[in-house]
């Protein structure tokens, strides 16, 4: 279901983000909507600034690095204007993330029922035996077998999988508006990532959560989300709903990028790499940033693209838009 | 996991040692055949005999007794001077890695201010400007634990911060304190610990030390410092004054040693297959 954002709003409205770490930009004017029951990617090689730009919502940056321009709205609360303990207050609550590597992401220490219910302690001042019921619950919503007894098992004790599922029961616990999902499946097994991928869209159907889904991985975009931003270098170069993207792309990186995705059902005798490399994060390239890699480049692709709008929300940055093919 | 003696027999000897040591220090008044203090003269240097199986010393009293009561001040000084020295430098270390900075310049460079300091001539300053008592000394000994925890600590930190879970603590909205309390203390304690068993054996060492130079246990109360001391000046006569609490020095301070590398080799993941 695509945004259409004159009728509803949107849980996530991010403007006109800039990020830099000192001396280098590395998310250049970003501008990014999640609607209300929207499961939405932002795609991109590393270094594109795709997870930098959902660090920034959650206020998690790393320690160098600076917002240096824009907006971010969650449901209306100015994200980037709250103090440390207002933001506190929304992460785990309102706001939920799931980080990359759930291996790493459970504390070896704790027992993964008390990890799960922590939020539920921690923004409801529940009490510990409380959390752990809950914890059953929320692990049983997750599909974990067997939870009444899994819930004292320590991180090591699950797979991957299980992992992943207990991240993702911990990020649902209080039923956020909106859940950003780090690349939550690349550390798994293919079959694995099906299974979580469905998990998050059933999520989605059943509790009306908004997703902001990071990745690199095309396969999982295509049949998992409503619509898709495509990063490159800092910035947002084409937007739209997955269909678009996938089969009327208009930028010639997100062509390329479809076409270096090896496909099951051909048979290439070479892999289409992208010519060149993603410049180096500060790297200034006056005009289109992709130009130096592009092969519709024209001497015009030194002055910055116009955004244009190809379709009802299909955006483009670019000088030579392809057309449908 | 199947018991070797080349895998385990340090930890196990230096389990023994341990044991031992903290069985006389904490049964001392019960296993010690006489009283530490009771004087006669009558009986003073005695050879080791069957009556006095470690001999006595220039005042009558019985050897043995003494070297056992002794353990319980060395014992006593060891676990609040490592207290004392692991609660304060972890909870420095901790701070300085997690804030980082300028909190960090600072509480760093203090401890490599007190890092500086050889422990034994730090130990005489601090006893010297807070007076000559067992629980000065216990303090003193403490004060130089700290920069050794603090380091770990910061180490262990810094590597700890770097895990996933530290994010996902600080995305469902923890508090710093809680973060460093909760997520991160339970994963830096392991290579505290063997520090600490080291460190024990340390602090006894720096404790027989000062009372060597009069600065820790005053007499009449033993403590295998200021027995050596005595003995020192009957070495001809009666080396036994001198050897019974070296020896029970020398013991105590290798199984603590043992028992700090097995501990390692326990928790060091490397070394499990």
């Amino acid at each position: 279901m695509p945004l259409s954002s004159s009728i509803q709003e949107p849980v996530l409205d991010i403007q006109n983000l800039s990020i830099e770490f000192p001396g280098r930009r590395v998310v250049a004017g970003v501008s990014l909507q999640v609607g209300p029951r929207e499961i939405v990617a932002v795609i991109g090689e590393s270094g594109s600034g795709k997870t930098l730009t959902a660090l920034a919502v959650l206020g998690l940056l790393p320690r160098q690095a600076r917002v240096t321009g824009g907006r971010i709205m969650l449901h209306r609360r100015p994200m980037l204007e709250l103090s440390a303990n207002q933001r506190r207050d929304l992460l785990g609550d309102r706001l939920a993330f799931i980080p990359q590597d759930a291996m790493s992401a459970l504390n070896p220490m704790l027992s993964v029922g008390d990890q799960v219910g922590e939020p539920v302690v921690l923004h409801r001042s529940s009490t510990w035996a409380a959390a752990r019921q809950i914890a059953v619950e929320l692990l049983r919503s997750v599909h974990l077998k067997e939870p009444e007894k899994r819930t004292t098992d320590y991180p090591h004790q699950f797979s991957g999988g299980m992992q992943q599922r207990a991240m993702i029961a911990m990020g649902l616990a209080l039923e956020p508006e909106l859940l950003i999902a780090d690349e939550p499946t690349t550390a798994l097994d293919v079959t694995v990532q099906a299974q979580v991928i469905r998990l998050l869209r059933e999520i989605r159907d059943e509790h009306g959560t908004s997703i902001l889904f990071i990745t690199h991985d095309l396969g999982v975009v295509a049949d998992f989300c409503d619509r898709v931003y495509v990063m490159y270098a800092g910035r947002v170069i084409e937007e739209g709903a997955v269909d678009e993207i996938f089969y009327n792309p208009r930028h010639p990186y997100t062509v390329a990028l479809l076409a270096a995705t090896p496909s099951a059902t051909e048979r290439v005798a070479q892999l289409n790499a992208i010519p060149g490399q993603i410049p180096a994060a500060g790297e200034l390239i006056a005009g289109c940033v992709f130009a130096p890699r592009c092969v519709r480049a024209q001497p015009s692709c030194r002055e910055v693209p116009p955004e244009q709008e190809m379709e009802q929300g299909h955006r483009v940055r670019c000088w030579y838009p392809g057309g449908k093919t | 996991m199947d018991w070797s003696w080349r895998r385990h027999g340090a930890f196990t000897i230096g389990t023994l040692l341990v044991g031992l040591m903290l069985l006389a220090a904490s049964a001392a008044p019960w296993i010690a055949p006489y009283s530490p203090y009771d004087l006669d003269v009558a009986k003073m240097l005695q050879a080791p005999s069957l009556t006095h199986w470690l001999g006595t010393d220039e005042v009558g009293r019985d050897v043995l007794s003494r070297t056992i009561h002794a353990a319980r001040i060395s014992v006593e000084v060891a676990l609040v001077a490592v207290s004392v020295g692991s609660v304060g430098g972890t909870l420095i270390g901790l701070l300085a890695a997690y804030f980082g900075g300028i909190v960090d310049a600072v509480l760093m460079r203090l401890m490599e201010l007190l890092f500086s300091f050889p422990a034994i001539l730090l130990a005489v300053v601090l006893m010297a400007s807070l007076g000559t008592s067992i629980l000065n000394a216990m303090i003193a000994i403490g004060i130089i634990f700290i920069p050794g925890f603090a380091r770990l600590a910061r180490a262990s930190t810094m590597d700890v911060l770097r895990q996933q879970y530290v994010e996902a603590a600080r995305a469902i909205g923890m508090s710093d304190a809680r973060i460093m309390f909760r997520e991160v203390l339970p994963n830096i304690l392991a290579p505290s610990l063997v520090e600490a068993a080291v460190a024990f054996a340390y602090a006894i060492l720096l404790e027989s030390a000062l009372s060597f130079l009069g600065l820790g246990a005053q007499p009449p109360e033993p403590s295998w410092g200021n027995m050596i001391n005595t003995g020192r000046g009957f070495m001809a006569q009666a080396p036994w004054l001198g050897i019974v609490p070296g020896s029970a020095l020398f013991l105590c301070v290798l199984g603590f040693n043992l028992l700090g590398d097995g501990m390692r080799d326990f928790l060091d993941p490397h070394m499990k297959e």
